[in-house]
């Protein structure tokens, strides 16, 4: 491929999927300056990667570089995002987009209640219910076997619908 | 199982549609973007990346990489050998003049001098077959004179280097030599100041010594045979004496000498006949000191007489 196609390919990728990494970053990393560097730096890596030799499947690719940023991230700080870090740092999520009159739950705690939740169940979790990618894709991007993504998924929502429910009787 | 997970109610629905709306501001989007750019132009790939299918093929096929190998060996040979006979003008004389004789000259034996005047000659020649040839025109003459001047360049460089490294090999001696005569001194000075003396440093010290007694002892013998022989001391003291003496008559005569000037010139006259006779009488007899005595009365009533005169 010329080096103009590949880079028309990759800014492709980078305007498809560019929000959808930003919030898988932003939800486990509290300081949103930081998780804007993880997904540039997600890209450059990704970019490098492609002009070598392109890899599979683009989307999980991407998502296993920034999960590893991520890790390297939590790795060197030990920042593992508290509810109230969260909660200042703020996920810009708009509550008036969010929260209609008839909704129950407040979408604050909600997104609190998803990162209580263990690691591997709200990963799965997230890509499957909020960025709706197939089990197939997610097993791929964190390098797990599908049946394994399944279970996960199962126990993450039980454990989700658990710690809401808990919320609303508080 | 899939199925199950799946279903999920309308609040829950509503909540994943809520965090999905969440996303990158389009100042941050662009700013990526931008920087993304950047970056990946400094990290453009070089050529070597660029041609680095190759290698996979050639690691993978050993064999493959000995026949690219020997193709491309085969074309420069072959390139070369066919530029040798090139002249100014004919297409290959450039890949001659500028990749095979540089080539030939990296692995040939020869002094590089030697090659350098090789060189030239062969510039000539061309030159010649030129001419011969009818071709020697303008444009290959300059060729053939830049060529020349090149080459004659490289000698006088090849000179100059050459001066150069005999006079650094010279001042390297130099300074050798010199650090060997200033360690030689200073292990002398060492030697002479802390180190216990050689025998032979002895011996020289000894006569040095031995040469400064022998005055001393010339002293002492002769004190010594004083003592043993007085008369000897008494003429080496009237000897003295009589120095003595000569030295006070002297004085005497300048003292007259001064009071001359106003007495008459008779008186003077008479003075002087009178000392002439007093010389006379000290110079051939030898001095005692009644004599001097008398000569001091002497000089004395001659005064009171001068003055009485005045």
């Amino acid at each position: 491929m010329d080096t103009s196609e590949l880079e028309k390919h990759f800014f492709g990728i980078y305007e498809d999927e560019a929000d959808a990494l930003f919030r898988f970053v932003s939800f486990r990393m509290a300081d949103r300056e930081k998780a804007l560097d993880i997904v540039q730096e997600s890209y450059f890596r990704l970019w490098k990667v492609m002009v070598e030799k392109k890899p599979d499947n683009v989307r999980a690719y991407l998502y296993r570089i920034a999960r590893n940023l991520l890790i390297d991230e939590y790795r060197r700080k030990k920042d593992m995002t508290s509810l109230e870090a969260l909660i200042d740092a703020g996920f810009d999520v708009k509550k008036e987009e969010a929260v209609d009159s008839h909704e129950k739950l407040d979408l604050q705690n909600a997104l609190i209640i998803l990162r209580t939740l263990p690691e591997k169940y709200a990963e799965a979790l997230w890509l499957r219910l909020v960025e709706g990618w197939a089990v197939q894709d997610i097993a791929l991007s964190l390098e797990e076997t599908e049946s394994n993504i399944s279970v996960r998924i199962y126990r993450g929502m039980k454990l989700l619908r658990k710690a809401i429910d808990e919320r609303q009787n508080i | 199982m899939q199925e199950q997970e799946l279903v999920t109610t309308k609040d829950e629905e509503a909540l994943f549609d809520a965090f999905r709306s969440e996303g990158l501001r389009s100042e941050e989007r662009t700013q990526i973007r931008q920087s993304l750019i950047k970056r990946m132009d400094r990290a453009k790939p070089s050529l070597f990346h660029r041609m680095a299918f190759i290698w996979p093929a050639v690691h993978s096929k050993p064999a493959f990489g000995l026949v690219v190998f020997g193709a491309i060996a085969l074309v420069g040979v072959g390139m070369g050998k066919a530029s040798e006979s090139a002249l100014p003008g004919d297409v290959l004389y450039r890949a001659k003049t500028v990749v095979y004789e540089p080539v030939s000259e990296i692995f040939s034996q020869k002094d590089k001098k030697e090659e350098v005047k090789g060189s030239i000659r062969r510039r000539l020649d061309e030159a010649q077959a030129l001419a011969i040839q009818g071709r020697l025109g303008l444009t290959e003459r300059l060729q053939i004179e830049g060529l020349v001047e090149e080459d004659i360049q490289k000698i006088e460089d090849q000179d100059r280097e050459s001066i150069r490294k005999e006079v650094v090999l010279m001042s390297k001696d130099y300074r050798q030599y010199f650090v060997i005569v200033l360690e030689d001194d200073k292990r002398i000075h060492i030697q002479m100041w802390s180190a216990p003396m050689d025998t032979a440093e002895k011996e020289a010290l000894h006569r040095d010594n031995d040469s400064a007694h022998d005055e001393d002892e010339d002293h002492e013998n002769e004190d010594e045979i004083e003592e043993r022989h007085p008369e000897v001391r008494k003429e080496n003291s009237h000897e003295s004496e009589n120095e003595e003496d000569e030295d006070k008559e002297k004085q005497v005569k300048k003292s007259k000498s001064g009071s001359s000037n106003t007495s008459s010139s008779q008186s003077n006259e008479e003075d002087e006949e009178e000392e002439e006779e007093e010389e006379e009488e000290s110079n051939s007899g030898s001095g005692s000191h009644s004599n001097d005595e008398d000569q001091e009365e002497e000089e004395e009533e001659d005064e009171e007489d001068d003055e009485e005169d005045i």
